[in-house]
Protein backbone atom coordinates (compact mmCIF):
# COMPACT_ATOMS: atom_id res chain seq x y z
CA UNK A 1 0.00 0.00 0.00
CA UNK A 2 1.30 3.46 -0.88
CA UNK A 3 0.02 6.18 1.38
CA UNK A 4 -1.38 9.47 0.07
CA UNK A 5 1.93 11.26 0.65
CA UNK A 6 3.90 8.73 -1.42
CA UNK A 7 5.26 6.78 1.53
CA UNK A 8 4.76 3.11 2.44
CA UNK A 9 3.67 1.62 5.70
CA UNK A 10 3.01 1.82 8.44
CA UNK A 11 5.76 -0.69 9.28
CA UNK A 12 5.26 -2.48 12.60
CA UNK A 13 7.95 -4.20 14.66
CA UNK A 14 7.57 -6.72 17.50
CA UNK A 15 10.62 -5.83 19.58
CA UNK A 16 9.95 -8.67 22.04
CA UNK A 17 10.79 -11.20 19.33
CA UNK A 18 14.00 -9.49 18.14
CA UNK A 19 17.06 -11.75 18.38
CA UNK A 20 19.54 -8.98 17.52
CA UNK A 21 21.17 -10.31 14.38
CA UNK A 22 20.82 -7.01 12.55
CA UNK A 23 19.65 -8.31 9.18
CA UNK A 24 17.21 -5.39 8.94
CA UNK A 25 20.00 -2.81 9.24
CA UNK A 26 21.95 -4.49 6.48
CA UNK A 27 18.89 -4.67 4.25
CA UNK A 28 17.37 -1.23 4.92
CA UNK A 29 19.77 1.05 6.81
CA UNK A 30 17.58 4.12 6.25
CA UNK A 31 14.63 2.49 7.96
CA UNK A 32 16.14 0.38 10.75
CA UNK A 33 18.95 0.74 13.27
CA UNK A 34 19.97 -1.21 16.37
CA UNK A 35 20.59 -0.10 19.94
CA UNK A 36 23.67 -0.96 22.03
CA UNK A 37 22.17 -4.36 22.78
CA UNK A 38 21.71 -5.06 19.07
CA UNK A 39 17.91 -4.76 19.30
CA UNK A 40 15.99 -3.24 16.39
CA UNK A 41 15.00 0.44 16.33
CA UNK A 42 12.44 1.54 13.76
CA UNK A 43 13.73 4.87 12.40
CA UNK A 44 10.86 5.54 10.05
CA UNK A 45 7.55 3.65 10.13
CA UNK A 46 6.41 5.30 6.87
CA UNK A 47 9.47 5.57 4.61
CA UNK A 48 9.29 6.79 1.01
CA UNK A 49 8.14 4.43 -1.72
CA UNK A 50 11.77 4.10 -2.90
CA UNK A 51 12.53 2.10 0.28
CA UNK A 52 9.96 -0.58 -0.53
CA UNK A 53 12.38 -3.19 -1.95
CA UNK A 54 14.77 -2.70 0.96
CA UNK A 55 11.99 -3.08 3.52
CA UNK A 56 10.67 -6.23 1.83
CA UNK A 57 14.22 -7.59 1.84
CA UNK A 58 14.49 -6.84 5.56
CA UNK A 59 11.23 -8.74 6.16
CA UNK A 60 12.54 -11.76 4.21
CA UNK A 61 15.90 -11.73 5.95
CA UNK A 62 14.66 -11.27 9.52
CA UNK A 63 14.92 -14.77 11.03
CA UNK A 64 12.54 -14.01 13.89
CA UNK A 65 9.53 -12.55 12.04
CA UNK A 66 9.85 -9.22 13.84
CA UNK A 67 8.89 -6.83 11.02
CA UNK A 68 5.57 -6.47 9.25
CA UNK A 69 4.21 -4.25 6.55
CA UNK A 70 0.46 -4.34 5.80
CA UNK A 71 0.97 -5.21 2.11
CA UNK A 72 3.50 -7.96 2.87
CA UNK A 73 0.72 -9.67 4.81
CA UNK A 74 -1.61 -9.31 1.87
CA UNK A 75 -3.53 -6.52 3.64
CA UNK B 1 7.69 -42.73 18.89
CA UNK B 2 10.61 -42.60 16.53
CA UNK B 3 11.43 -45.18 13.90
CA UNK B 4 14.63 -46.28 15.63
CA UNK B 5 17.18 -47.94 13.42
CA UNK B 6 14.70 -49.11 10.83
CA UNK B 7 16.84 -51.36 8.62
CA UNK B 8 15.72 -49.72 5.39
CA UNK B 9 16.83 -46.18 6.27
CA UNK B 10 19.53 -45.05 3.85
CA UNK B 11 22.82 -43.74 5.12
CA UNK B 12 23.19 -40.08 4.25
CA UNK B 13 25.03 -40.07 0.90
CA UNK B 14 27.90 -37.71 1.49
CA UNK B 15 30.61 -38.34 -1.06
CA UNK B 16 33.92 -38.35 0.76
CA UNK B 17 36.17 -39.94 -1.81
CA UNK B 18 36.64 -37.33 -4.50
CA UNK B 19 36.21 -33.62 -5.09
CA UNK B 20 36.49 -32.45 -1.52
CA UNK B 21 34.86 -29.18 -2.37
CA UNK B 22 31.81 -30.92 -3.76
CA UNK B 23 30.77 -33.11 -0.83
CA UNK B 24 27.18 -31.96 -0.94
CA UNK B 25 26.39 -32.73 -4.56
CA UNK B 26 24.88 -36.18 -3.95
CA UNK B 27 22.44 -34.61 -1.49
CA UNK B 28 21.34 -32.10 -4.08
CA UNK B 29 21.00 -34.70 -6.81
CA UNK B 30 18.88 -37.16 -4.89
CA UNK B 31 16.17 -34.78 -3.74
CA UNK B 32 14.06 -33.68 -6.64
CA UNK B 33 10.64 -33.76 -5.03
CA UNK B 34 11.27 -31.22 -2.25
CA UNK B 35 10.00 -33.54 0.49
CA UNK B 36 11.74 -34.29 3.76
CA UNK B 37 14.24 -37.14 3.31
CA UNK B 38 14.95 -39.67 6.04
CA UNK B 39 18.56 -40.67 6.60
CA UNK B 40 20.87 -42.54 8.90
CA UNK B 41 23.56 -40.05 9.91
CA UNK B 42 27.22 -41.12 10.23
CA UNK B 43 26.99 -41.38 14.04
CA UNK B 44 24.18 -43.93 13.71
CA UNK B 45 21.27 -41.65 14.59
CA UNK B 46 18.32 -41.29 12.21
CA UNK B 47 16.57 -38.12 11.27
CA UNK B 48 14.68 -36.23 8.60
CA UNK B 49 16.59 -33.77 6.46
CA UNK B 50 15.04 -30.71 4.81
CA UNK B 51 15.79 -30.25 1.11
CA UNK B 52 14.32 -26.82 0.35
CA UNK B 53 14.84 -23.27 1.59
CA UNK B 54 11.16 -22.97 2.56
CA UNK B 55 11.28 -26.11 4.73
CA UNK B 56 14.56 -25.00 6.28
CA UNK B 57 12.99 -21.72 7.35
CA UNK B 58 9.72 -23.34 8.44
CA UNK B 59 11.30 -25.95 10.73
CA UNK B 60 13.61 -23.42 12.35
CA UNK B 61 10.74 -20.97 12.95
CA UNK B 62 8.43 -23.59 14.51
CA UNK B 63 8.56 -23.65 18.31
CA UNK B 64 7.42 -27.29 18.40
CA UNK B 65 10.89 -28.25 17.20
CA UNK B 66 13.42 -27.74 19.97
CA UNK B 67 17.12 -27.02 19.80
CA UNK B 68 19.23 -29.56 21.67
CA UNK B 69 22.97 -29.90 21.07
CA UNK B 70 25.62 -32.46 21.81
CA UNK B 71 23.15 -34.76 23.53
CA UNK B 72 22.64 -37.66 21.14
CA UNK B 73 21.46 -35.86 18.02
CA UNK B 74 22.35 -36.82 14.42
CA UNK B 75 25.87 -35.64 13.68
CA UNK B 76 27.98 -35.42 10.51
CA UNK B 77 30.88 -37.56 11.71
CA UNK B 78 30.99 -41.20 12.88
CA UNK B 79 31.90 -40.31 16.47
CA UNK B 80 29.34 -38.15 18.28
CA UNK B 81 30.62 -35.15 20.14
CA UNK B 82 28.97 -35.29 23.55
CA UNK B 83 29.45 -32.43 25.95
CA UNK B 84 28.30 -32.17 29.57
CA UNK B 85 25.06 -30.30 30.17
CA UNK B 86 26.00 -26.67 30.76
CA UNK B 87 23.69 -24.01 32.20
CA UNK B 88 23.75 -20.92 29.99
CA UNK B 89 24.59 -22.99 26.88
CA UNK B 90 22.11 -21.34 24.50
CA UNK B 91 22.11 -23.90 21.62
CA UNK B 92 20.27 -26.23 24.01
CA UNK B 93 17.85 -23.63 25.38
CA UNK B 94 14.43 -22.81 23.98
CA UNK B 95 11.63 -20.26 24.24
CA UNK B 96 11.76 -17.11 26.40
CA UNK B 97 14.64 -18.38 28.61
CA UNK B 98 16.79 -18.81 25.52
CA UNK B 99 15.98 -15.35 24.17
CA UNK B 100 16.67 -13.63 27.50
CA UNK B 101 20.13 -15.19 27.91
CA UNK B 102 21.00 -14.77 24.25
CA UNK B 103 20.21 -11.06 24.43
CA UNK B 104 22.76 -10.57 27.20
CA UNK B 105 25.53 -11.46 24.74
CA UNK B 106 23.94 -10.06 21.58
CA UNK B 107 25.14 -6.46 21.93
CA UNK B 108 28.80 -7.47 21.80
CA UNK B 109 28.19 -9.28 18.49
CA UNK B 110 25.88 -6.70 16.91
CA UNK B 111 26.60 -5.05 13.56
CA UNK B 112 27.72 -1.88 15.37
CA UNK B 113 30.09 -3.48 17.88
CA UNK B 114 31.68 -5.72 15.29
CA UNK B 115 32.32 -2.69 13.10
CA UNK B 116 34.22 -1.16 16.01
CA UNK B 117 36.20 -4.37 16.37
CA UNK B 118 37.72 -4.03 12.89
CA UNK B 119 41.02 -2.63 14.15
CA UNK B 120 41.41 -5.46 16.66
CA UNK B 121 40.77 -8.07 13.98
CA UNK B 122 43.36 -6.50 11.65
CA UNK B 123 45.87 -6.48 14.49
CA UNK B 124 45.31 -10.15 15.36
CA UNK B 125 45.47 -11.16 11.69
CA UNK B 126 48.71 -9.20 11.12
CA UNK B 127 50.30 -10.85 14.15
CA UNK B 128 49.44 -14.28 12.72
CA UNK B 129 50.77 -13.36 9.27
CA UNK B 130 54.08 -12.47 10.96
CA UNK B 131 54.07 -15.88 12.63
CA UNK B 132 53.47 -17.67 9.34
CA UNK B 133 56.29 -15.66 7.77
CA UNK B 134 58.65 -16.48 10.64
CA UNK B 135 57.77 -20.17 10.34
CA UNK B 136 58.72 -20.08 6.68
CA UNK B 137 57.56 -22.03 3.64
CA UNK B 138 56.11 -24.65 3.56
CA UNK B 139 53.61 -24.18 6.39
CA UNK B 140 50.28 -25.58 7.53
CA UNK B 141 48.19 -22.43 7.58
CA UNK B 142 45.22 -24.28 9.04
CA UNK B 143 47.21 -24.65 12.26
CA UNK B 144 49.19 -21.40 12.17
CA UNK B 145 46.55 -19.03 10.84
CA UNK B 146 42.98 -20.27 10.40
CA UNK B 147 42.66 -22.10 13.71
CA UNK B 148 44.19 -19.56 16.07
CA UNK B 149 42.83 -16.22 14.85
CA UNK B 150 39.15 -16.85 15.71
CA UNK B 151 39.86 -18.09 19.24
CA UNK B 152 42.13 -15.11 19.96
CA UNK B 153 39.45 -12.70 18.74
CA UNK B 154 36.80 -14.40 20.92
CA UNK B 155 39.19 -14.23 23.88
CA UNK B 156 39.47 -10.48 23.35
CA UNK B 157 35.68 -10.00 23.13
CA UNK B 158 35.15 -11.99 26.31
CA UNK B 159 37.97 -10.16 28.07
CA UNK B 160 40.19 -13.19 28.72
CA UNK B 161 43.52 -11.66 29.91
CA UNK B 162 46.48 -12.24 27.59
CA UNK B 163 48.13 -14.26 30.38
CA UNK B 164 45.27 -16.79 30.08
CA UNK B 165 44.77 -16.65 26.30
CA UNK B 166 47.14 -19.45 25.18
CA UNK B 167 45.57 -21.92 27.63
CA UNK B 168 42.13 -20.76 26.54
CA UNK B 169 42.97 -21.30 22.86
CA UNK B 170 44.54 -24.65 23.58
CA UNK B 171 41.48 -25.90 25.47
CA UNK B 172 39.29 -24.68 22.61
CA UNK B 173 41.17 -26.90 20.17
CA UNK B 174 40.83 -29.98 22.34
CA UNK B 175 37.07 -29.55 22.57
CA UNK B 176 36.02 -29.72 18.95
CA UNK B 177 38.26 -27.79 16.65
CA UNK B 178 41.71 -29.26 16.95
CA UNK B 179 44.29 -30.94 14.82
CA UNK B 180 44.01 -34.65 14.00
CA UNK B 181 46.46 -35.71 16.70
CA UNK B 182 44.59 -33.66 19.28
CA UNK B 183 41.26 -35.25 18.45
CA UNK B 184 42.49 -38.85 18.69
CA UNK B 185 41.59 -39.09 22.34
CA UNK B 186 37.81 -39.47 22.79
CA UNK B 187 38.05 -38.22 26.39
CA UNK B 188 39.84 -35.01 25.35
CA UNK B 189 36.74 -32.83 24.79
CA UNK B 190 35.36 -33.49 28.27
CA UNK B 191 38.77 -32.74 29.82
CA UNK B 192 39.08 -29.54 27.79
CA UNK B 193 35.62 -28.41 28.93
CA UNK B 194 36.78 -28.95 32.52
CA UNK B 195 39.92 -26.89 31.85
CA UNK B 196 37.80 -24.10 30.41
CA UNK B 197 35.58 -24.28 33.48
CA UNK B 198 38.52 -23.63 35.82
CA UNK B 199 40.04 -20.99 33.61
CA UNK B 200 36.80 -19.07 33.11
CA UNK B 201 36.02 -19.30 36.85
CA UNK B 202 39.31 -17.44 37.46
CA UNK B 203 38.50 -14.84 34.84
CA UNK B 204 34.94 -14.32 36.15
CA UNK B 205 36.33 -13.75 39.68
CA UNK B 206 38.83 -11.25 38.27
CA UNK B 207 36.07 -9.33 36.47
CA UNK B 208 33.86 -9.25 39.55
CA UNK B 209 36.78 -7.80 41.53
CA UNK B 210 37.93 -5.41 38.79
CA UNK B 211 35.23 -4.68 36.21
CA UNK B 212 36.40 -3.83 32.70
CA UNK B 213 34.88 -2.98 29.34
CA UNK B 214 34.35 -6.53 28.11
CA UNK B 215 31.63 -9.13 27.71
CA UNK B 216 32.41 -11.21 30.81
CA UNK B 217 32.21 -8.07 32.98
CA UNK B 218 28.87 -7.20 31.35
CA UNK B 219 27.58 -10.72 32.04
CA UNK B 220 28.59 -10.46 35.72
CA UNK B 221 26.48 -7.30 35.94
CA UNK B 222 23.44 -8.64 34.07
CA UNK B 223 20.12 -8.15 35.84
CA UNK B 224 17.51 -9.57 33.44
CA UNK B 225 18.19 -12.36 34.13
CA UNK B 226 20.98 -12.39 36.69
CA UNK B 227 23.52 -15.03 35.64
CA UNK B 228 25.30 -17.36 38.04
CA UNK B 229 29.01 -18.04 37.53
CA UNK B 230 28.03 -21.45 36.14
CA UNK B 231 25.75 -19.85 33.55
CA UNK B 232 28.46 -17.37 32.54
CA UNK B 233 30.85 -20.30 32.13
CA UNK B 234 28.33 -22.20 29.97
CA UNK B 235 27.56 -19.16 27.82
CA UNK B 236 31.23 -18.25 27.32
CA UNK B 237 32.12 -21.86 26.48
CA UNK B 238 29.26 -21.79 24.00
CA UNK B 239 30.54 -18.57 22.37
CA UNK B 240 34.04 -19.99 22.13
CA UNK B 241 32.94 -23.28 20.57
CA UNK B 242 30.53 -21.59 18.17
CA UNK B 243 33.07 -19.05 16.96
CA UNK B 244 36.12 -21.24 16.77
CA UNK B 245 36.07 -24.25 14.49
CA UNK B 246 33.43 -22.66 12.26
CA UNK B 247 35.43 -19.60 11.18
CA UNK B 248 38.68 -21.59 11.30
CA UNK B 249 37.31 -24.06 8.77
CA UNK B 250 35.37 -21.61 6.65
CA UNK B 251 38.45 -19.41 6.25
CA UNK B 252 40.48 -22.48 5.26
CA UNK B 253 37.81 -23.46 2.69
CA UNK B 254 37.76 -19.98 1.20
CA UNK B 255 41.55 -19.78 0.98
CA UNK B 256 41.59 -23.30 -0.51
CA UNK B 257 39.01 -22.38 -3.15
CA UNK B 258 41.09 -19.35 -4.16
CA UNK B 259 44.21 -21.53 -4.30
CA UNK B 260 42.51 -24.09 -6.50
CA UNK B 261 40.73 -21.68 -8.83
CA UNK B 262 43.06 -19.04 -10.34
CA UNK B 263 40.08 -17.43 -12.10
CA UNK B 264 38.24 -17.00 -8.81
CA UNK B 265 41.39 -15.77 -7.09
CA UNK B 266 41.96 -13.11 -9.73
CA UNK B 267 38.38 -11.89 -9.53
CA UNK B 268 38.37 -11.90 -5.72
CA UNK B 269 41.66 -10.08 -5.24
CA UNK B 270 41.10 -7.74 -8.19
CA UNK B 271 37.95 -6.15 -6.77
CA UNK B 272 38.51 -5.47 -3.07
CA UNK B 273 35.38 -3.30 -2.94
CA UNK B 274 33.28 -6.39 -3.68
CA UNK B 275 34.86 -8.65 -1.08
CA UNK B 276 31.86 -8.54 1.31
CA UNK B 277 29.61 -9.89 -1.49
CA UNK B 278 32.23 -12.45 -2.55
CA UNK B 279 32.44 -13.72 1.02
CA UNK B 280 28.65 -14.20 1.03
CA UNK B 281 28.78 -16.28 -2.14
CA UNK B 282 31.67 -18.35 -0.76
CA UNK B 283 29.69 -18.92 2.45
CA UNK B 284 26.71 -20.03 0.41
CA UNK B 285 28.80 -22.35 -1.72
CA UNK B 286 30.81 -24.12 0.96
CA UNK B 287 30.69 -23.97 4.77
CA UNK B 288 31.52 -26.43 7.51
CA UNK B 289 28.08 -26.93 8.98
CA UNK B 290 26.34 -27.30 5.67
CA UNK B 291 28.05 -29.46 3.15
CA UNK B 292 27.80 -32.85 4.82
CA UNK B 293 24.05 -32.45 5.17
CA UNK B 294 24.41 -31.64 8.82
CA UNK B 295 23.56 -28.45 10.54
CA UNK B 296 21.40 -27.55 13.41
CA UNK B 297 19.24 -30.50 14.44
CA UNK B 298 15.83 -30.04 15.97
CA UNK B 299 13.85 -32.44 18.15
CA UNK B 300 10.09 -32.75 17.63
CA UNK B 301 8.45 -32.17 21.02
CA UNK B 302 5.12 -33.39 19.68
CA UNK B 303 3.88 -35.26 16.63
CA UNK B 304 3.64 -32.81 13.74
CA UNK B 305 2.24 -33.26 10.26
CA UNK B 306 4.64 -31.34 8.06
CA UNK B 307 3.95 -30.98 4.34
CA UNK B 308 2.61 -34.51 3.98
CA UNK B 309 5.07 -36.21 6.35
CA UNK B 310 4.16 -37.24 9.91
CA UNK B 311 7.07 -36.35 12.16
CA UNK B 312 6.67 -38.31 15.38
CA UNK B 313 7.36 -36.84 18.80
CA UNK B 314 11.00 -37.60 19.59
CA UNK B 315 12.10 -37.59 15.95
CA UNK B 316 15.06 -35.49 14.84
CA UNK B 317 14.82 -33.09 11.93
CA UNK B 318 17.98 -31.70 10.37
CA UNK B 319 17.44 -28.38 8.60
CA UNK B 320 20.05 -28.67 5.85
CA UNK B 321 21.60 -25.42 4.60
CA UNK B 322 23.55 -27.25 1.87
CA UNK B 323 20.34 -28.02 -0.01
CA UNK B 324 18.54 -24.80 1.02
CA UNK B 325 21.37 -22.71 -0.44
CA UNK B 326 21.09 -24.38 -3.85
CA UNK B 327 17.30 -24.39 -3.96
CA UNK B 328 16.41 -23.04 -7.45
CA UNK B 329 13.51 -21.06 -6.00
CA UNK B 330 16.01 -18.80 -4.19
CA UNK B 331 19.09 -19.36 -6.35
CA UNK B 332 17.85 -19.87 -9.92
CA UNK B 333 21.06 -19.70 -11.95
CA UNK B 334 23.51 -22.63 -11.78
CA UNK B 335 22.98 -22.99 -8.03
CA UNK B 336 25.66 -25.63 -7.49
CA UNK B 337 28.32 -23.47 -9.14
CA UNK B 338 30.41 -20.82 -7.44
CA UNK B 339 29.65 -17.44 -9.04
CA UNK B 340 31.21 -14.44 -7.30
CA UNK B 341 29.11 -12.07 -9.38
CA UNK B 342 25.79 -13.67 -8.54
CA UNK B 343 23.07 -11.24 -7.47
CA UNK B 344 23.36 -11.52 -3.69
CA UNK B 345 20.48 -13.23 -1.90
CA UNK B 346 20.09 -14.17 1.76
CA UNK B 347 21.76 -17.58 2.00
CA UNK B 348 20.96 -19.75 5.01
CA UNK B 349 24.46 -20.75 6.10
CA UNK B 350 23.98 -18.89 9.39
CA UNK B 351 20.66 -20.60 10.04
CA UNK B 352 17.22 -19.13 10.63
CA UNK B 353 14.82 -18.65 13.53
CA UNK B 354 15.56 -17.83 17.16
CA UNK B 355 18.96 -19.57 17.09
CA UNK B 356 20.29 -17.81 13.98
CA UNK B 357 24.06 -17.48 14.34
CA UNK B 358 24.77 -14.82 16.94
CA UNK B 359 28.34 -14.40 15.71
CA UNK B 360 27.61 -14.02 12.01
CA UNK B 361 28.82 -10.42 11.76
CA UNK B 362 32.02 -11.40 13.55
CA UNK B 363 32.51 -14.33 11.17
CA UNK B 364 32.07 -12.05 8.15
CA UNK B 365 34.41 -9.41 9.62
CA UNK B 366 37.10 -12.05 10.23
CA UNK B 367 36.76 -13.69 6.81
CA UNK B 368 36.93 -10.44 4.89
CA UNK B 369 40.30 -9.72 6.52
CA UNK B 370 41.76 -13.23 6.85
CA UNK B 371 41.15 -14.35 3.27
CA UNK B 372 42.56 -11.44 1.23
CA UNK B 373 45.39 -10.61 3.64
CA UNK B 374 47.16 -13.92 3.36
CA UNK B 375 47.33 -13.52 -0.43
CA UNK B 376 48.55 -9.94 -0.07
CA UNK B 377 51.34 -10.96 2.30
CA UNK B 378 52.36 -14.02 0.26
CA UNK B 379 51.61 -13.25 -3.40
CA UNK B 380 53.11 -16.56 -4.52
CA UNK B 381 50.90 -18.62 -2.20
CA UNK B 382 50.22 -22.13 -3.54
CA UNK B 383 48.76 -25.32 -2.13
CA UNK B 384 51.47 -27.89 -1.42
CA UNK B 385 49.32 -30.70 -2.78
CA UNK B 386 46.19 -30.96 -4.90
CA UNK B 387 43.17 -30.34 -2.71
CA UNK B 388 41.84 -33.81 -3.50
CA UNK B 389 44.81 -35.18 -1.59
CA UNK B 390 44.52 -32.96 1.48
CA UNK B 391 43.81 -35.13 4.54
CA UNK B 392 40.21 -34.80 5.62
CA UNK B 393 39.02 -35.22 9.18
CA UNK B 394 35.87 -37.06 10.13
CA UNK B 395 36.19 -36.69 13.89
CA UNK B 396 34.76 -33.96 15.98
CA UNK B 397 32.16 -31.40 15.28
CA UNK B 398 32.22 -31.32 11.51
CA UNK B 399 33.59 -33.09 8.48
CA UNK B 400 36.43 -30.83 7.33
CA UNK B 401 39.98 -30.48 6.06
CA UNK B 402 42.59 -31.45 8.65
CA UNK B 403 45.37 -29.23 7.33
CA UNK B 404 46.11 -26.77 4.57
CA UNK B 405 49.78 -26.95 3.67
CA UNK B 406 51.06 -24.16 1.44
CA UNK B 407 54.27 -22.83 -0.07
CA UNK B 408 55.15 -19.32 -1.19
Amino acid sequence: MTLANGSIGPIAIDVDKCIAVGQCVLAAPNVFDVDDGGIVILLDPCPPESERPAVLNAITRCPADVISLPEALGG
Amino acid sequence: MSVDNAPDTRPIPVRKDVGRLETRLPLVELNQDGKLARFMYPNGVEGYMTTTAAHFRAILSDGRFHAKRFLGEPQPTPVSVELPDMPGFIPSMNGPDHLAVRRLAAGDFSVKHIRDLGVTIEEVVDKHLDRVEQHGSPADIFELYCLTIPSEVIARILGVPTTHTPEFQNAARYTIGGLPKELDDPEAPARAIKTLHGLLADVIAMKRAEPQDDLITRLTKATDPVLSDEEIWGLCTNLLLAGHETTATNSAYQIAILLERPDVREEFLGHPENIPDYIEELLRYKAILTDSGAGIPRLATETVEFDGVVIEEGDWVMPCAATANVDPSVCPHAPTELDLNRTPFPHLTFGFGAHTCLGQHLARAELKVMVPKIFERFPGLQALMPLDEVPWLDKGFGYRMAELRVTW
